[in-house]
């Protein structure tokens, strides 16, 4: 079709073995099970509104329909467990548990490390709101800091359900 | 096989004949072959419809390029719109995912590189976009299945390698695809699809989420769907070969001015130009070197503009991600409004003065910039708007001006670099400026940030501005160049004799200092020609241009009737032309069986060859193989001459440049190499001797040129020079003449 390229067979073999190794290259590790393709709209945020600006301290609050609040429970179910609330930071990535997040902050030389208790910024409820009353400072110089809190779902052994999160910014004015 | 017929021949009447005749028709030719590539000096532009139906081509290659130029960058938008989504699902920082995008973006400006290279020796650029079209459209489609930062990685680079072939691809086949008086309008065509991508995208990722309501996931697959519909609609693309409006018509007004049909591949492979060669060549031309510094300064306002632009937005207007997309889509309306009603005044400009382009993009840089300014300080939003769309316009259209003027300076088949020469030096502007004002904003703010881009705006318009009037000259260097080259092919193949070499108008700088002034030189097959003159005056710089050594500014250098101007040194050596420089022409620190051995590297593997003409080498310098474990550093100057010499007895070169070769040696020594010299020159082996000492050059060359201060102040038989005491007088009359005499 293409004039003046002439593909001979090998060529052609190792263009597709190419094309065939990139492709298991792009797929690696691939786990097509949390792969979402069409939005999720189970959770939404009703408190605070998107880009408005808040005061401490601030309650986060929001509606969750067609997933059963349960806590940490054990049961690995997709639509059952509880909630995780990462301010200014990403979740872990779907499929894994907060204790495996904990884990990769790395060693502090205290005990308390890798625990999931400390891990900044990060809250956990079977509520469906929390209060914040701290927010962690950002190096914006205006004095108008902008956040994000980022919810995702847990199941009952508070691994990621899947690649759902629920998400909101907002300003904050620190005085001090 | 060499004419022999004795040494210090001159060059054959029937040789100067040929040159006085290429000169006489050149002026004509010239003017015919301007005509030829739309230079009318009229300022009217026929209508687009009315070219392409008399010139037979067809609106499918501009649409499919076109659609192309619109899907390419898709990857990248949705990237950019989707990065916080992506972040908060794969649970991936943004500074990761920056630096995966830092890398894309380095692997898009170094990507047309490779692109031009795998074109320069086959016409198969259409072919090459579409399979990349191919490539960059599966991997669009192909991030909505990543799972982690190294498949990101590699999705985005792969799309930074792909999309690489747009920028050296798309606009040299344009030029190539469609005749010179449409070239103008049919690259604001293209440039005008390219933004439309900013109307396009937003408008499908738009309709992909809220109608579909898809992730970032199924966004991509969505456009990656899109993006192959276009690669399958680019797929009847052909290539229309090098040069076919230009270089090709040059070359036909030749042979139509001798009532001949034109010849077809005469290209010698012996002479081809190699990458780096390319890139080097493209850099000597005036307009291309200029424009490409142009481009450095105008691409630290560009990129860090629309990034800026962005943020300033957010923060002055509040504008929202969705916001900012619909404000980016009218800014880049007008863009493409701009573009095609400018395209036809682009294009009359153009066929009246081609370097007039540059005078209106400069101007249109600065009044883009005024724009800008004065849109960052509006307190109305409405007045806000309508100012960044003017801006946006304004810059839209310096696209096809800048290509134009660039493009067409350049010799078809090197386009593409000259396209990937663009992308690499807008690409390190735009680093810069990343850099410059990120530390401005640091310092000022973001309004002081956007307010000090227009320090870069006005630099870039005044560089730009300034190319204007290296367009024409470089223009019709190009055109003197292939109508040259096709005038002597044209003999060649007629059975015309051309000198060995001749070199034709050689201008050659150290920098800013120009030490060769429109030098012509020509040496004949088997003679021995002395180069004379006075400290200084170039002529071993004359013999750097011909070895390869240096490189003239402009002019060109022929050997056996092909074009080596720009050719490697050492490719040089492998047509027929070795050079002795200076002084002690050996390796110092090897001994003289290593020199040996180093000077037959040129020679391949072919280790027999090169040991008999070793042998060869110590029957005739018995002294040589006496020292042969000797490091040559420790040779005396006479024994260090020799061994230098023996460079042309295992090379066995059809030229032989010989520098200096009596400096402070014994006359007793020197006779000795003479003789040894003019055996060299009765096997065969034309010699350009280059002599400070006028005896030793006359004793042995009847023909003879005399250089003073960059200039061929004498061409002629050695005798007629000696008579030409002006000339003599100044510097070495008294030793000349007494060799004379003799």
């Amino acid at each position: 079709m293409l004039k003046g390229v002439a593909v001979g067979p090998c060529r052609k073999v190792r263009c597709v073995a190419a094309a065939a190794f990139g492709v298991a290259l792009l797929l690696t590790g691939c786990d097509t099970s949390n792969m979402q393709f069409v939005q999720d709209r189970r959770v939404r945020i009703v408190e605070p509104e998107d880009r408005s600006t808040v005061t401490l301290p601030l309650t986060i609050r929001w509606e969750a329909d067609d997933f059963d609040i349960t806590g940490k429970n054990g049961a690995a179910s997709r639509d059952a467990g509880y909630f995780a609330v990462f301010v200014d930071r990403p979740p872990m990535p779907p499929g894994r548990s907060l204790e495996w997040m904990a884990r990769q902050e790395g060693s502090c030389g205290s005990d308390a490390c890798g625990s999931v208790k400390n891990l900044a910024d990060v809250y956990t409820t079977d509520a469906t709101e929390i209060k914040l009353t701290r927010l962690p400072a950002t190096d914006e110089r205006s004095g108008v800091e902008r956040h994000e809190a980022v919810i995702v779902l847990l199941d009952g052994s508070s691994r990621r359900i899947g690649e759902s999160a629920f998400y909101v910014t907002f300003n904050f004015k620190r005085t001090v | 096989m060499v004419d022999t017929t004795g040494n210090g021949q001159l060059p054959t009447a029937g040789s100067t004949a040929v040159l006085t005749d290429l000169e006489r028709s050149r002026q004509e030719l010239h003017d015919r072959a301007r005509e030829q590539l739309g230079i009318t000096g009229s300022a009217e532009a026929p209508p687009l419809r009315k070219v392409l139906r008399d010139n037979k081509v067809s609106w499918y290659p501009i649409s499919a390029l076109g659609a192309l130029a619109i899907v390419d960058q898709f990857q990248g938008y949705v990237f950019t719109v989707l990065t916080p989504d992506m972040a908060r699902s794969l649970g991936l920082g943004i500074g990761a995912i920056a630096g995966m995008r830092t890398l894309q973006a380095l692997a898009h400006s170094l990507s047309p590189l490779p692109m031009a290279a795998l074109t320069q020796n086959r016409a198969w650029r259409a072919a090459l976009a579409v399979i990349t079209a191919f490539g960059w459209s599966l991997i669009t489609a192909g991030t909505g299945l990543v799972v982690n930062l190294w498949g990101l990685a590699i999705v985005l680079v792969s799309d930074g390698l792909l999309v690489g072939s747009a920028v050296a691809l798309h606009r040299p086949l344009i030029m190539d695809t469609y005749p010179p008086n449409a070239r103008v309008r049919l690259l604001a065509i293209r440039d005008a699809f390219e933004i439309s991508t900013s109307i396009v995208a937003p408008l499908l990722v738009a309709v992909a989420a809220s109608v579909f309501d898809l992730t970032w996931r199924g966004v991509f697959l969505t456009l990656g769907g899109v993006s192959l519909v276009g690669a399958i609609y680019a797929l009847g693309l052909r290539d229309p070969g090098y040069g076919k409006w230009d270089t090709q018509r040059i070359r036909d007004v030749v042979h139509e001015s001798h009532h001949e049909s034109a010849s077809s591949n005469l290209r010698s492979k012996d002479v081809e130009l190699g990458f780096f060669e390319i890139m080097r060549r493209l850099l000597l031309v005036p307009t291309v070197r200029r424009l490409a510094f142009g481009y450095l300064v105008f691409g630290i306002l560009l990129i860090p503009y629309s990034t800026f632009l962005s943020f300033y937005l957010d923060e002055r207007w509040g504008l929202d991600a969705a916001e900012r997309g619909v404000f980016f889509s009218f800014t880049a309306a007008a863009a493409v409004v701009s573009l095609v009603a400018f395209g036809r005044k682009g294009e009359a400009i153009f066929r009246e003065d081609p370097g007039r382009v540059l005078n209106v993009a400069g101007l249109a840089l600065v009044a883009a910039v005024v724009c800008i300014l004065s849109a960052s300080l509006m307190p109305w939003f409405a007045a806000m708007v309508v100012l960044f769309a003017a801006a946006q316009a304004l810059v839209g259209i310096l696209a096809p001006l800048l290509g134009i003027a660039q493009l067409s300076v350049v010799e078809s088949a090197w386009r593409p670099h000259a396209a990937a020469l663009i992308g690499i030096y807008m690409a390190s502007g735009s680093l810069l400026g990343v850099f410059l004002l990120t530390g401005v904003q640091d310092e000022y703010g973001l309004l002081g940030a956007m307010i000090s881009l227009m320090i870069p705006g006005v630099a870039g318009a005044l560089i730009i501005r300034s190319a204007k009037d290296l367009v024409a000259k470089d223009l019709d260097r190009l055109i003197t160049d292939v109508v040259e080259d096709e005038e002597i092919r044209r003999i060649t193949a007629s059975g015309g004799h051309l000198p060995l070499l001749a070199c034709r108008k050689v201008d050659f700088s150290y920098g800013q200092l120009q030490v060769l002034f429109g030098v012509d030189f020509a040496v004949d097959d088997g003679e021995m020609v002395a180069l004379l003159g006075t400290n200084g005056a170039g002529k071993s710089t004359l013999l750097k241009v011909i070895s390869g050594i240096a490189l003239p500014s402009s002019g060109t250098i022929r050997f056996r009737g092909q074009d080596v101007t720009y050719l490697d040194a050492e490719r040089r050596v492998k047509l027929g032309i070795s050079q002795i420089p200076g002084g002690r022409a050996v390796f110092g620190t090897m001994n003289v069986a290593e020199n040996f051995r180093a000077y037959g590297y040129t020679l391949g593997r072919n280790r027999k060859a090169i040991d008999a003409a070793i042998d060869r080498s110590f029957v005739i310098f018995p002294r040589l193989y006496e020292r042969r474990h000797s490091q040559a550093s420790t040779l005396s100057g006479g024994e260090q001459q020799m061994l230098g010499l023996s460079k042309a007895l295992i090379l066995r070169p059809r030229l032989l440049l010989i520098d200096e070769l009596s400096l402070g040696l014994a006359p007793v020594i020197v006779s000795q190499l003479l003789e040894l010299v003019r055996d060299i020159n009765a096997q065969g082996t034309a010699v350009v001797l280059v002599e400070q000492s006028v005896n030793v050059a006359l004793s042995v060359a009847r023909h003879a040129y005399f250089m003073e201060k960059g200039e061929i102040r004498f061409d002629g038989p050695s005798d007629e020079l000696i008579a030409r005491s002006d000339l003599l007088r100044a510097v070495f009359l008294e030793g000349a003449t007494k060799g004379a005499s003799r």
